[in-house]
């Protein structure tokens, strides 16, 4: 029977939300929250003596003093394996729970896994350094997620070596390893060319890898002549949330009028990104999208001109190909509108 | 969007507090802000003080713009 | 020009008394074979072993596998060049052994190991731990240049291939086979134009294929026939193994097997343009040029697969070819073996175009090899990064087991996502 430590955010260690998102380091006896169905899930050979839980902003903000802090509390459980999530799609969770994992598994040696959606943000980080296991986006899907991360788990615990990712339901760990297929090489090369030739889908061997290296644009010359603009995905809205961006999974973005603007101010606008706590941004919206600054130093002439628009959307579980086009769209826009420099915050 | 800004030739400062998720995207400029809540501001200071942060914060970035690709700064 | 291959399984193998196949068994005279072998003026001695499949053998430094061959001395050599003069190869009828192979064991400088196991695991990877063996040790006179006694021993290695086949001389095969390729038939209709773009590996003496017995080294692209690779033509002078290929996986060319599979089916055999992985940058870029431009206006294929014989110089040549190809208008498949250690890319290059690439295995990938051998032949220790006990269970890369990746498609290996 091994003594295993599962590692949630503050939601899921039962405590709050957002408002709690600042909570340090802490621990708790037995599981907690999805770790009681995991519990009865992994059954006899495993016990979660303990959950340790953190905030996700003060993990987010403190990272290095956060992860010691946690792997001491780990430790001290000497536990024979190490469960972290599951985050689904939320990037500060992510975060948490992939770099415990991996700080566990390199530094206490003790095995580790995660579990977290393939579009969480720290999922291409992740998933090479440990297993991490596949979930779906949200925590309706929380019991197919669970019933992985068990598996997983017992295999692990029974010192079964991993079979390829996709077979595990695990993200792809990256790497290759060979297989003994039924048809050689030869054969395979001539289907693949005779598909190619007839127009028909086939499937590379080796994939390319992503050719995505942006060339980088210089620094600008002159900030007294520049033209600068501010791009928001913290969702900032004007009050009313006119053109209905979603809080979630978005796909359009907003263009919003800064002329005659020197302030932004919370009964105008507010945040309506549903992934973190945005109370402080709806008490003053300049502290997302520092209007007031940069009007200030057009007004002194340090900076050429702030841009009559800010561009706005939701930086909230958006696949990466939705994030390229909506890049694109509001690259085009910017470009048409004289714009050198941008200044893009993320929450 | 950042890469797609910058391939659209306009150098871009990702402010963020989650660096290594822009790191991994491969984004040319990071700059970390004070709080993933309060990205350019700190509700615990004083109003006045707040300001000034937030313009201390915000010519930095802009330094950032100014300066050639490949910088990170905390 | 059309080749008969006569087939001649090899049920045992034994240095005893006279020379003579009799159904599937095969006897040698040694000291025959040995006086045979050391007409090379740089040969010291020359130890011969027989491994069979199953025995608890090991066998190092293997330098080169050879499929035991033999024509009628009216047809020539089956090595024209390589061994004895010029003359056509691909035609007429050649005598094959069947699970039949002359082992070169041979350390050279900058060789790299390269084993075969006759039991357990590395047997089961390799098809070249399931054949029955003769194994040619040869020493080199005091002095002797290491290139020039590696030629020797290529030639002995030939000689002896030569000399197992000949048994077979008057018999009946246990069957036959024919390849016929000839520009001027007439063109299918319907199906796309194939063309083989076999890429060779030549650097020098000790590292090069030889074509008719001549270096590859300075090679431009040659249309060259089908039937040549399978009949002896290309003779492999290298012991930088075990990235390359041996000779007898040239003779059993499994690229050009499945072009005549398929040859008026869903493909029209087009033809193979032969090719050298250059040294220098700017060959390889002519290369690629030359031979895009022969598979397009002169070939007029619709699509080419390519291949290549050896590590990362060689990706780059597959992709400046694909390109090459692609950017004329020619579908390309390429064969690639991967060196993913890790982190790293499976392949060394890569373009945008090599859209289509098969895997012939992943070659840093450790295997563990378990078996505790009695008989180790060739040496009593691994060359180079290999550590471990010579007879006992060790744990390799399993590229270092010659047979488990084979370049041009014939092993069951291939690289997955992990």
């Amino acid at each position: 029977m091994t003594r295993v430590v599962h590692y949630v955010n503050q939601f899921f260690a039962g405590l709050g939300g957002e408002e709690k998102a600042g909570l340090t380091p802490a621990r708790a006896d037995g599981p907690l929250g999805p770790g009681q169905p995991l519990q009865a899930l992994l059954g006899e050979a495993a016990r979660i003596v303990a959950t340790v839980y953190c905030g996700d902003n003060h993990f987010g903000e403190n990272e290095a003093a956060a992860t010691e802090a946690i792997l001491a509390l780990v430790a001290a459980e000497r536990p024979g394996l190490f469960i972290a999530g599951p985050a689904f799609d939320a990037g500060r969770y992510g975060i948490a729970c992939g770099g415990l994992a991996r700080a566990v598994s390199a530094r206490l040696g003790i095995p580790a896994i995660a579990a977290m959606a393939a579009t969480n943000p720290a999922a291409e980080a992740a998933r090479r350094e440990v297993p991490v296991v596949a979930t779906g986006s949200s925590a309706r899907e929380m019991g197919p997620a669970l019933e992985r991360m068990a598996a997983v788990a017992r295999k692990l615990l029974c010192g079964e070596p991993l079979g390829p990712s996709v077979a595990e339901g695990l993200l792809p760990r990256g790497g290759r390893r060979n297989v003994w297929v039924d048809r050689p090489a030869a054969a395979r090369a001539l289907d693949l060319l005779v598909a190619k030739l007839a127009g028909t889908p086939f499937e590379t061997e080796i994939p390319l890898p992503a050719f995505d290296a942006v060339p980088r644009p210089p620094g600008l010359p002159d900030l007294r002549r520049a033209r600068v603009a501010l791009v928001t995905t913290a969702g900032l809205v004007p009050r009313g949330n006119p053109d209905r961006l979603t809080s979630y999974l978005s796909s359009r973005y907003g263009r919003y009028d800064l002329t005659g603007i020197d302030d932004l101010s919370g009964t105008a606008f507010e945040s309506v990104h549903g992934g973190f706590f945005t109370a402080h941004v709806n008490e003053d919206p300049d502290r997302m999208v520092p209007v007031d600054a940069l009007r200030q130093l057009e007004r002194e002439g340090a900076l050429g001109a702030l841009h009559e628009a800010f561009y706005s959307t939701v930086g909230n579980g958006t696949p990466p190909e939705t994030a390229k086009r909506l890049g694109q769209e509001i690259a085009g826009q910017l470009k048409e509108g004289g714009v050198e420099g941008v200044i893009l915050t993320s929450s | 969007m950042a890469k797609e800004i910058e391939r659209a030739g306009i150098p871009t400062v990702h402010v963020t507090n989650l660096a290594s998720v822009a790191r991994s995207t491969g984004a040319n400029r990071i700059f970390t802000g004070r709080a993933i809540p309060h990205v350019f501001g700190d509700p615990a200071l004083p109003p006045d003080e707040e300001r000034r942060l937030r313009r201390r914060l915000v010519e930095d970035a802009l330094a950032m713009l100014t300066a050639d690709a490949g910088a990170e700064r905390a | 020009m059309e080749l008969e291959l006569a087939h001649y399984p090899v049920t045992s193998l034994r240095l005893d008394g006279e020379t003579r196949y009799e159904a599937g068994h095969l006897a040698l005279d040694a000291a025959a074979l040995r006086r045979h072998l050391m007409v090379e003026p740089l040969m010291a001695e020359i130890e011969l072993h027989v491994a069979a499949p199953g025995d608890r053998t090991r066998i190092l430094h293997v330098a080169d596998v050879i499929e035991p061959r033999w024509k009628v001395p009216e047809a020539g050599s089956p090595f024209p060049g390589s061994l004895g003069g010029l003359c056509q190869s691909g035609g007429g009828q050649t005598h094959v052994l069947d699970d039949a192979g002359v082992v070169i064991s041979a350390a050279f400088p900058t060789s790299e190991e390269a084993i075969i196991d006759m039991c357990g695991r590395g047997s089961e990877l390799s098809r070249f731990g399931r054949m029955w063996h003769l194994v040619v040790v040869p020493r080199a006179r005091g002095g002797a240049d290491p290139g020039e006694f590696g030629l020797a021993a290529m030639r002995s290695g030939l000689r002896a291939a030569i000399f197992l086949a000949e048994a077979t001389r008057g018999h009946e095969p246990a069957r036959t086979e024919r390849f016929r390729w000839d520009p001027t038939d007439a063109r299918s209709r319907g199906v796309p134009r194939v063309g083989y773009l076999y890429y060779v590996y030549s650097h020098g003496i000790g590292r090069q294929k030889l074509y008719y017995g001549r270096s590859t080294r300075d090679l431009m692209p040659t249309i060259i026939h089908p039937n040549e690779p399978m009949d002896g033509a290309l003779v492999n002078d290298g012991y930088s193994k075990p990235t390359k290929n041996a000779t007898h996986d040239i003779l059993n060319h499994p690229v050009i097997r499945e072009l005549y599979r398929r040859h008026g089916r869903d493909i029209d055999f087009a033809g193979v343009v032969l090719a050298n992985h250059h040294a220098a940058s700017a060959d390889k870029q002519s290369t690629a040029f030359h031979a895009a431009r022969i598979l397009k206006h002169v070939l007029g294929v619709d699509g080419v697969v390519i291949s290549k014989d050896g590590g990362g110089q060689a990706d780059v040549d597959l992709m400046l070819a694909c390109s090459a190809c692609e950017k004329l208008g020619l579908r390309t498949v390429l064969l690639a073996k991967e060196e993913t250690g890790g982190e790293g890319a499976a392949l060394v290059d890569m373009v945008p175009e090599a859209n289509a690439i098969v895997s012939v295995g992943n070659c840093p990938e450790r295997i563990r090899l378990s078996e505790k051998m009695d008989r180790v032949i060739g040496d009593r220790e691994f060359l180079g990064a290999i550590q471990g006990d010579v007879a006992g269970a060790v744990e390799i890369p399993v590229q270092n087991l010659i047979g488990a990746i084979d370049p041009i498609g014939g092993s069951r290996l291939a690289g997955q996502p992990a």
